[in-house]
């Protein structure tokens, strides 16, 4: 895969490694669009995504000499940023909210339309740790037991937090589904 | 719980916006970026440091706490000691003892513990005037204030200090328990450890 200077994401790395500014910031340019977007829906505001994605591409660019290429590049400045989110939003002590029990029998109905604005705005107007773990799971392809791991949290507070984030967003989209064919 | 026309969500979600971050972010990254690699450097930064010097109490609790030491009485005085005292208390016993038993009316002890001298030493907020002169360093719009590692150090110090501040407040309240000096000890020195981190990064 060719990146903006020409070189292969290998060689970027390799050059990343050289510490060579040029290519460090061809790697910012590649990935900073996808993981600002990111930290923007973990964080819930625009100037928290600045420190996390300035304080994960420090982290990245430090830590590039212990990437085994065990996962995909991408996946692994993922990880950092995502770790890097969580870990601001531990030391604001901005919690997963507590839930009550899962009613499991449950049926939510997104309708036959739902507009991406009001869905984004829906998405922000989350709780942190519900709208965390809506993100990972529902937008960026995790799995229950991945954001567990990610998150040093339980599978079950993983589930239980999509549940309520997913009712929670049902409630706040309402008025904004369009249920007819 | 089941999800009626997931599909609707699932396009709606593929058609959220993108961001992108302001161009001024590269830029700190990069200033983060050289002032690691100056860190490795810090040895000789570390000349650089200023230097303070200890308060007069510690040399006068050190001081004191040899003296102590001085008159401590050698083990096999104090083991034959314990063997008279108890030989004595026996002799007194059998002596004295009552020929008919008397009801238990129950024992009341007591105990005494003696201050240590250098619980009563609170030299803990010394630092205080060296501290405030670096952060005005900030105040006067010091680039690397902005720094998110230099905030984050600066966030845990504010946490360190409330910790402090409450257990001030406590041995106000309960006195200087060697508990609490302790852990007072041990806040200084992640307090310590943080200003000099912060120090390096503002020089």
């Amino acid at each position: 895969m060719a990146t903006p200077t020409g070189m292969t994401e290998p060689e970027l790395v390799k050059a990343c490694l050289e510490n060579d500014r040029l290519a460090q910031k061809a790697l910012y340019e590649k990935y900073k669009r996808a993981m600002y977007t990111l930290s923007y829906r973990i964080m819930g505001n625009f100037e928290d995504a600045n420190d996390v994605l300035q304080e994960a591409f420090v982290k990245i660019f430090r830590g590039l000499p212990s990437f085994r290429g065990e996962s995909t590049l991408g996946a692994w400045i993922k990880t950092i940023v995502v770790r890097t989110a969580y870990s601001k939003l531990r030391k604001e002590k901005r919690y997963f909210e507590p839930v009550d029990n899962v009613a499991a029998s449950m049926t939510l109905d997104w309708g036959h339309r739902l507009d991406s604005d009001y869905l984004e705005k829906a998405i922000m107007a989350l709780p942190e740790g519900y709208r965390s773990v809506f993100i990972l799971i529902e937008v960026e392809g995790y799995s229950h037991k991945e954001v567990a791991a990610l998150l040093d949290i339980s599978e079950g507070t993983s589930k239980s937090q999509l549940f309520y984030a997913k009712r929670k967003l049902r409630e706040l989209l309402k008025g904004h589904v369009n249920r007819g064919a | 719980m089941k999800e009626l026309n997931r599909s609707t969500l699932v396009e709606a979600l593929s058609m959220l916006p993108e961001y992108n971050p302001p161009d001024e972010l590269w830029q700190q990254v990069e200033t983060e970026l050289d002032l690691l690699s100056v860190l490795p450097e810090k040895e000789s930064i570390a000349e650089h440091l200023p230097e303070f010097d200890p308060p007069e109490t510690v040399w006068q609790n050190i001081s004191s706490q040899l003296q102590n030491e001085g008159r401590v009485v050698p083990l096999h005085r104090w083991v034959a000691g314990m063997a008279a005292a108890i030989v004595l208390l026996l002799a007194s016993w059998w002596a004295l003892k009552p020929t008919q038993s008397v009801p238990d009316e129950g024992i009341i002890s007591y105990s005494v513990e003696v201050m240590d001298p250098l619980l009563e030493v609170n030299d803990w907020d010394q630092d205080e005037d060296a501290f405030q002169q670096f952060m005005a360093m900030c105040q006067n719009g010091h680039f690397i204030c902005d720094q998110p590692s230099f905030k984050n150090l600066e966030s845990e110090l504010k946490e360190l200090t409330e910790a402090k501040n409450a257990l001030k407040e406590a041995m106000g309240a309960y006195g200087a328990s060697p508990a609490l000096v302790q852990q007072m000890k041990e806040i200084e020195l992640e307090r310590t450890d943080i200003l000099k981190k912060m120090m390096v990064m503002l020089i």
